[in-house]
């Protein structure tokens, strides 16, 4: 008699401890997924937010910014500067990965003409996910008969698209 | 007895297995939030930034900017921009750049220009959410306010 409820209960213990063990397996398998995603979600927003920083950089570094007898023009690149350094960059490319990293910066003049202009591509050799930032910036070529920003030139209105390529 | 004892076991499982999806819930909102943010702060730069480059833009009307052509359409009107009014050149150029800037990037927008007596906007105002920039160009003794909404 003592046997059989023995058994009853050691029955009772497993059956327990087996739908105890499905639920974590299961809490498991649905973790394990949810990290999964949130690793690759968190990766793209990694690299939106590194795009995005380097938009914000570029247009204010020293060798891109407009700055005229003492006033800095906001969201501005100025044209000659642009090819200047474009050159420079291709000359010391080592010195600025540190700075852009693997990344892609095009300037896309949008008005009055529509032309393109490639600033800096590095891509990794490795698998790779990649965000686009685009962010709208003024294109300030010195010219006669034109006013922009209280200067004498000219304002283009351009995008700046920065591809971030984070290596998987 | 034992039982009892069985179902405790159960009972107290069951209890960890909901606290720990509980948890996981929780994270996903807090995570959803963080989420949130960070597109506000993108949309607030983008929606500064296009209002800025747009009115500091040199048009082809006497090499004039979008800004300076608003401040002639609400004052004194001298510029004749390819036989037409500045009023009219300005609404069709601010058409070609919010085309080839934010609806290029298939966002949509509710752009408006407000004066004392008159009202002139492009877009079509957010049905949801929307971060918004504003900038205020002066005209003769009073304010034009232009506030560009970008709609999420």
């Amino acid at each position: 008699m003592n046997n059989k409820k023995a058994q009853i209960q050691m029955f009772e213990n497993i059956g327990v401890l087996v739908v105890f063990f499905f639920l974590l397996a299961l809490g498991i398998v649905l973790y394990f997924n949810y990290q999964s995603k949130s690793i690759a979600d968190y990766q793209k927003k990694i690299s939106e937010l590194k795009a995005f920083h380097l938009s914000q950089q570029l247009y204010n570094m020293p060798e891109l910014d407009c700055h005229y007898g003492g006033i800095r023009i906001n969201g501005c690149i100025d044209d000659l500067k642009l090819q200047i350094f474009s050159q420079q960059i291709q000359a010391n490319k080592e010195d600025y990965f540190d700075i852009l990293g693997f990344s892609e910066i095009k300037i896309k003049q949008v008005y009055p003409q529509s032309q393109e202009f490639v600033l800096y591509e590095e891509k990794p050799q490795n698998k790779y996910t990649s965000r686009v930032f685009t962010i709208p910036v003024i294109l300030f070529s010195q010219k006669e008969n034109s006013h922009c920003a209280g200067q004498l030139g000219s304002c283009s209105l351009a995008l700046m698209e920065v591809t971030y390529y984070a290596p998987q | 007895m034992h039982h009892n004892k069985g179902s405790e076991i159960m009972g107290l499982a069951i209890a960890m297995i909901l606290i720990t999806i509980g948890i996981l819930f929780a994270t996903v909102f807090l995570m959803k939030q963080s989420d949130e943010k960070f597109n506000i702060i993108l949309d607030q730069e983008l929606a500064s930034n296009t209002l800025s480059s747009i009115l500091q833009t040199t048009t082809n009307c006497n090499g004039q900017t979008i800004e300076n052509l608003i401040i002639d359409c609400a004052g004194e009107r001298r510029f004749l921009c390819s036989g037409s009014y500045s009023c009219d050149f300005v609404r069709n150029e601010l058409k070609v750049l919010l085309d080839r800037t934010l609806s290029a990037q298939k966002r949509n927008y509710f752009l408006n220009f407000k004066t004392s007596d008159e009202i002139f906007f492009f877009g079509e105002k957010c049905q949801s959410q929307q971060t918004s920039s504003t900038a205020q160009i002066p005209v003769y003794g009073e304010l034009i306010s232009v506030r560009l909404d970008l709609c999420r």
